[in-house]
């Protein structure tokens, strides 16, 4: 299935997880934050949200510095 | 006269008066919370609590504009209350120059109608996010690195929102750990004047309560997207718990 990734198509496997698809793309979860289709995903929530075909996601930098 | 220009735009006619009787707690005195508070005092704030014991560094200079290089070794909180006090004496500046920690935070925010993180610290960061939780206090939070910056405003006060939205820990996480990256002066300074922004329409009444934005500053992009609480969230539960009794 394919899902649109930070404004791009991009191709998921069937079952794949907002939290195994940062894996496989090196993203480390405590350092980002995550939306799907305009609303944030919580990170408690991130391990159980389920990507489905078409789904808008968004993750992006938290960031630090003051 | 002071304040003329601003009052000539829709809304903004009565923004001073209302800022005169309010205070505001900013932790952090550096890249985002030294021009920031600032703007609201130039705005017409009076009252403002300002937490930062780090000292000015030679390498801080390059964005943290409201030090210059004769403060090198000195008490940012201090330094800031200064500049403060030339722009405008009647501004009553409290220079927090303890570090805030969970025995302290209520005495920092005590009076406060906003709190502000503007701190680069993230342990402090969800600190302040708890606190301001359990205190009931409106909390803004920005932050910035590299050419992102991110700033929302969370309206504590409502359990409403609260229940709709959450804090920042539902966001990030409660082990939340940014990467450390560069910065440039006009990109800390940006999104600085826009958590300044943000706090006015707080008292505004127009403030865009719940919704993050993410400013991309290389592409010259905004994003906004909308908080929601994560029901797992154990501070937002003891929030919204201590509610019902
Ligand atoms: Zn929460």
């Amino acid at each position: 299935m394919k899902i649109v990734f930070n404004g791009k198509e991009r191709q998921v496997r069937e079952g794949q997880t907002l939290e195994g698809l940062c894996e496989e793309l090196g993203i480390k979860p405590e350092g980002a934050a995550a939306a799907c289709s305009g609303e944030v995903v919580p990170k408690g929530q991130w391990k159980d949200f389920a990507l489905k075909d078409g789904m808008e996601i968004d993750v992006f930098s938290l960031v630090a510095g003051g | 006269m002071r304040y003329e220009r601003p009052r000539l735009l829709d809304g903004y006619d009565k923004l001073d008066g209302i800022l005169a009787h309010k205070s505001v707690a900013i932790l952090g005195a550096g890249g985002l919370g030294g021009l920031c508070a600032y703007l609201l005092a130039g705005a017409g704030l009076k009252s403002l609590t300002v937490a930062d014991d780090d000292t000015v560094e030679d390498s801080n200079l390059h964005r943290q504009v409201m030090f210059c290089a004769d403060d090198i070794g000195k008490i940012k909180s201090l330094c800031l209350k200064r500049e403060i006090g030339k722009l405008d004496p009647e501004v009553q500046v409290r220079a927090f120059t303890d570090r805030v920690d969970e025995g302290n935070f209520a005495d920092f925010a005590k009076g406060a109608d906003l709190v502000m993180d503007l701190t680069d610290n993230v342990r402090t960061r969800l600190l302040a996010s708890r606190m301001c939780l359990e205190l009931k206090k409106d909390f803004v939070h920005a932050s910035v690195a590299a050419g992102t910056g991110m700033f929302c405003a969370f309206r504590f006060s409502d359990p409403a929102f609260v229940r709709e939205h959450g804090c920042y820990e539902c966001m990030a996480g409660a082990q939340a750990k940014p990467a450390f990256r560069g910065i440039t002066g006009p990109y800390a300074e940006t999104i600085s004047a826009e958590a300044a922004q943000l706090a006015m329409e707080c008292f505004m009444g127009t403030a865009p309560w719940g919704e993050l934005f993410v400013h991309d500053m290389e592409r010259r992009t905004i994003r906004r997207f909308k908080l929601k609480r994560d029901p797992a969230c154990p501070e937002c539960t003891r929030y919204l718990d201590s509610i019902k009794e």
